[in-house]
């Protein structure tokens, strides 16, 4: 389909391990698949050639104690390892991700049970259950298959019931339901084909896991039957030959069972680092977007006139650019943003989602997120230019001189420890007082952004808040540090709405009286109209317009301000 | 104002949830919804509107049965869904839909979005596959987006196509009620208005009722013909959106809308502000939820749980009475009511007049 190609190459590239151990893989695959047409010998013949013969042009492996030749007994065992590890790994594979996804979707005793179950499973060390159990059903090809897959079934149980679970209230799977999909139509039409990457990964290295307990059961004489060719039991049929010198005996098969085994970590370890939803590029693809970027920079920084900050600015942002690492370079995604905050005054950045108003504020206090890439700009505080040397500038200012708050309060406070050791430890991190002071400092903080009996509330986690008094606390973590700027990103936007008018009004009064300056972001015109002096548009990751409130909001010369108010407008007048 | 006709196709008596909830060792019982009363009519948009977990969504999701209620009766035009098993409650939802809050994620990410169109007609109308297409060209179009979207996947489109997608897929089956859970609240402020407009164009050619839930004032002052609004798991007042919006009665309606900030230079509001926390869900006071927020509180408040009273009305403004469906006024705050007309004798409504 045509349509589908443009996304399909934006997706991310796979990892280039995965391609090799897929390869060797194949290759195995195939052998094993053959060994008929390449082994030069029938494997089980004994007397071939001479006993010990070291590795020569007629053995390629040499041969072993009896005449056989190593090389064909190889080949002729990757089929038998081959073929227990995929067959152990695919019965693993089905029965436990059906058992796991049951167990997720419809809970209750089932999971209860099958938890439990799975729990005794894996208190033994695998190997030693294994061995256990194939003692007790005997061996025998068959035997051996089944042990190793029951052994491997609880992680894909536990694995399959976990994505299962993290995503059964996801919308897509509710609205599955309510248009009338019966609930096993739910769980496997719609559920389980969205949770299949991670386990397609962890399969792969559950071979790796399969072919090495094979091997080891065969070298301790449990797999299958004695004699046959089995790379496990050859090394250990030939481990005595070892000290004699005949390292062939034992080492290629050992060779070959690394490979196998590697081969397939290699993938899973690769397509899990590869995990969906991040768009993480390969690191080898960052650097070189990076170093683009780079070189872009400095042609720049030479073309650009030196620009003096106007004094009663405390930042400036000059013609900040960047944006994230993709195939083709940088994708930009802040264009020449450029604009200053006033002292003391609360200047709104305001714009619709995706129009970079919270990677711009991010990148202000140094936090932009990991695969930003800055392609140019300058951020000048209060006559320094923070991106000269960074991440040391930042270190000084941010968290001392600016602070930030998070839209969603609850998320960025650390769940373990009180609100009390947080603004303790925030304190003292900036300024030089006593536990006991920073703590009389907290408690009045808390005062400060009227939280009811602060010493109480002092001993409580953060989860033990509501949202409002969270964002309260939030407040208050930015505040101790007294900064002179201070960085609001949707202080609001996860409230309650007449929580929110409670909120706003603490802050707008809090930044008055402490004179401080603020940066407010938010997609609320409303709350900008109310509370802001200065106000900058973005769209698209551009500065589309910057003035004072009065003249956006009463003359606007931009037509996309013009459309965002008359947008917000319409919905009240309506 | 629309017209009510007396046989509401959505009737929902006492609807409550409670969940158990495990907080640190010990387990208690968390009351999101207690005791909803709400009837549609047909072709008719009732709002409920209340802030995050004040129970709506909990009550569009025992609407659906993507949870169980733990008591009250539904009534899908005329018949009863109580205890339904999913063969049941499949062939339910041919009349009751939902629309999701999130186009981001309710569609699956893995299907084209012809199939994710195509797929209640699959399970519960008997076309043909090619019958099946050409709807599904149809519905794109309805919600006006061009049929070559249909061999798209969902990432493939932007927020708002996704809820355009959203909705096609809810009409699909040609349903009587859609459920509409703050269906606008995840796209931009210039989205928003539009497919505000497409829902409004839908219900006008098809008659849909539709439950919209929002915390968004201005959308339902632009959509609803009636409003209910939500405190903590209660209905604490209900009217038409004109009545609820031009005399707010009750204390959190009145602070709801005067929180809602305007987008006009110097235009400062005067603020009906409720400071104070929301009490835990899972410990309510047992009078008036709002007591302990409330600028006109009374000690009676806190006795009991004040009931839906008839708000009074200058006798102009007095809605012709409409055999069965109720549209008057209501609220649940008595000294506000009194305030409002200096007349004691206020009379509760009582529950049979409640349809
Ligand atoms: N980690 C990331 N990887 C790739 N792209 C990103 C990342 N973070 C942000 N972006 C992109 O950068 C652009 C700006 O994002 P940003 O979050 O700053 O916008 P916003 O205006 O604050 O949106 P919202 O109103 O949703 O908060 C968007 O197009 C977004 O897709
Ligand atoms: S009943 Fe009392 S406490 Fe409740 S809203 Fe009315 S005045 Fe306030
Ligand atoms: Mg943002």
């Amino acid at each position: 389909m045509s349509t589908l190609q443009p996304a399909r190459r934006r997706r991310r590239s796979t990892p280039l391990s995965v391609w090799l151990g897929a390869g060797i893989v194949a290759v195995m695959a195939v052998v094993s698949a053959t060994t008929r047409l390449w082994a030069p010998y029938d494997p089980d013949t004994a007397g071939v050639g001479p006993p010990y013969a070291a590795p020569s042009r007629d053995y390629l492996f040499g041969t072993d104690r009896v005449g056989s030749d190593v090389f064909s007994r190889t080949l002729s065992a990757a089929t038998t390892d081959f073929g227990i590890t995929l067959s152990a790994v695919v019965i693993a594979f089905v029965i436990g991700t059906a058992l796991g996804a049951l167990a997720g979707f419809y809970g209750g005793i089932l999971d209860t049970i099958l938890m439990r179950l799975m729990e005794i499973v894996q208190a033994f060390p695998a190997l030693l259950l294994a061995m256990l159990m194939v003692a007790a059903v005997g061996s025998g090809i068959v035997n051996v298959i089944v042990v190793v897959s029951i052994l491997g079934i609880p992680n894909y149980v536990r694995l399959v019931r976990a994505e299962i679970l993290s995503k059964k209230n996801w919308q897509f799977a509710e609205a599955a339901k309510v248009i009338g999909n019966r609930p096993s139509r739910v769980l496997f039409r719609h559920l389980l084909p969205n949770s299949m990457r991670p386990l397609i990964a962890f399969s792969s290295i559950n071979a790796s896991w399969v072919a090495i307990i094979v091997a080891s059961l065969g070298f301790i004489g449990l797999g299958i039957e004695p004699g046959s060719a089995e790379w496990g039991s050859m090394i250990s049929r030939g481990q005595d030959s070892i000290l004699s010198g005949e390292w062939w005996i034992s080492g290629f098969p050992g060779i070959a069972l690394l490979l196998l085994s590697a081969s397939f970590y290699l993938i899973g370890d690769g397509l899990s680092e590869d995990s969906p939803g991040s768009s993480v590029l390969s690191a080898r693809l960052l650097r070189r977007a990076r170093r683009g970027a780079a070189t872009a920079m400095a042609t720049a920084a030479a073309a650009r006139p030196e620009s003096t900050p106007a004094p009663d600015r405390i930042l400036e942002v000059i013609g900040f650019s960047g944006g994230f690492a993709g195939p083709e370079g940088v994708r930009p995604v802040l264009h020449d943003v450029s604009f200053g905050l006033r002292r003391g005054v609360m200047t709104a950045i305001v714009g619709e989602t995706g129009s970079g108003k919270t990677l711009s504020a991010l990148s202000i206090v140094g936090l932009a997120p990991e695969g930003f890439i800055r392609t140019g700009g300058q951020l000048v505080f209060d006559g320094v230019d923070l991106l000269a040397d960074e991440p040391a500038s930042y270190g000084r200012v941010r968290g001392t001189r600016i602070s930030l708050v998070f839209q969603d309060a609850r998320g960025s406070l650390n769940p373990v420890f009180t609100v009390g050791n947080q603004l303790i430890d925030a304190c003292r991190a900036n300024r030089k007082v006593s536990r006991n002071e920073a703590r009389a400092i907290a408690i009045a903080m808390l005062e400060r952004v009227q939280i009811p009996e602060p010493e109480r509330r002092m001993r409580q986690y953060p989860h033990e808040f509501s949202g409002g008094m969270a964002q309260r606390v939030m407040l208050a973590l930015a505040l101790i540090s007294e900064p002179e700027l201070l960085v609001l990103d949707e202080p609001t936007t996860g409230l309650d709405v007449t929580i929110q008018a409670d909120v706003m009004k603490l802050i707008v009064d809090l930044v008055r009286t402490e004179g401080l300056t603020a940066c407010l972001i938010t997609h609320d015109l409303g709350v900008v109209a109310e509370t802001c002096q200065d106000v900058v548009v973005m769209r698209d990751g551009r500065v589309r317009e910057t003035g004072s409130c009065q003249q956006i909001f009463t003359n606007p010369q931009d037509p996309y301000t013009a459309a965002l108010l008359a947008a917000s407008r319409l919905v009240e007048a309506a | 104002m629309t017209a009510i006709v007396s046989h509401p196709v959505l009737h929902v008596l006492g609807l409550r949830k409670e969940f158990t909830i495990r907080a640190r060792g010990h387990a208690g019982i968390l009351t999101a919804v207690d005791g909803v009363d709400l009837s549609i009519a047909p072709g008719e948009t009732v709002a409920l509107v209340g802030e995050s977990g004040s129970g709506k969504s909990t009550v569009a999701r025992c609407l659906t049965r993507l949870i169980e209620p733990t008591a009250g009766s539904v009534q899908l035009d005329g018949r009863t869904l109580g205890g339904l098993g999913w063969k049941d409650m499949s062939r339910a939802y041919k009349d009751l839909q939902m629309v999701f809050q999130d186009p981001n994620s309710s569609l699956n990410p893995r299907m084209r979005i012809r199939d994710i169109i195509e797929e209640p007609m699959r399970l519960h109308l008997q076309l043909s596959a090619a019958a099946r297409r050409e709807r599904a060209e149809e519905l794109i179009r309805e919600v006006g987006l061009d049929p070559m979207h249909l061999d798209r996947y969902p990432r493939e489109l932007s927020g708002g196509q996704r809820q355009r997608i959203g909705i096609a897929r809810a009409l699909a089956i040609d349903p009587k009620v859609i459920i509409l859970d703050e269906p606008t609240s995840s796209l931009d402020v210039s989205v928003r208005g539009q497919i505000l407009e497409l829902l409004q164009r839908i219900q006008r050619e098809r008659n849909v009722a539709y439950l919209f839930i929002t915390h968004d004032l201005q959308v339902v002052r632009k959509i609803a013909d009636r409003v209910l609004v939500m405190y903590l798991g209660l209905v604490v007042e209900e009217g038409t959106t004109e009545a609820v919006f031009s005399a707010p009665t009750h204390p959190y309606t009145r602070a709801l809308l005067s929180a809602a900030p305007v987008a006009e230079y110097g235009a400062v509001k005067e603020r009906f502000v409720l400071s104070g926390e929301i009490p835990s869900p899972v410990d309510l006071p047992r009078g008036c939820r709002l007591a302990g927020r409330c600028p006109l509180v009374q000690p009676q408040c806190r006795e009991r749980q004040p009931p839906l009273l008839l708000v009074p009305q200058p006798v102009a403004a007095q809605p012709p009475a409409t055999p069965g469906v109720l549209q008057q006024h209501v609220a649940a705050c008595p000294p506000a009511i009194a305030a409002i007309e200096d007349n004691p004798a206020l009379t509760a409504i009582p529950p049979t007049n409640r349809l």
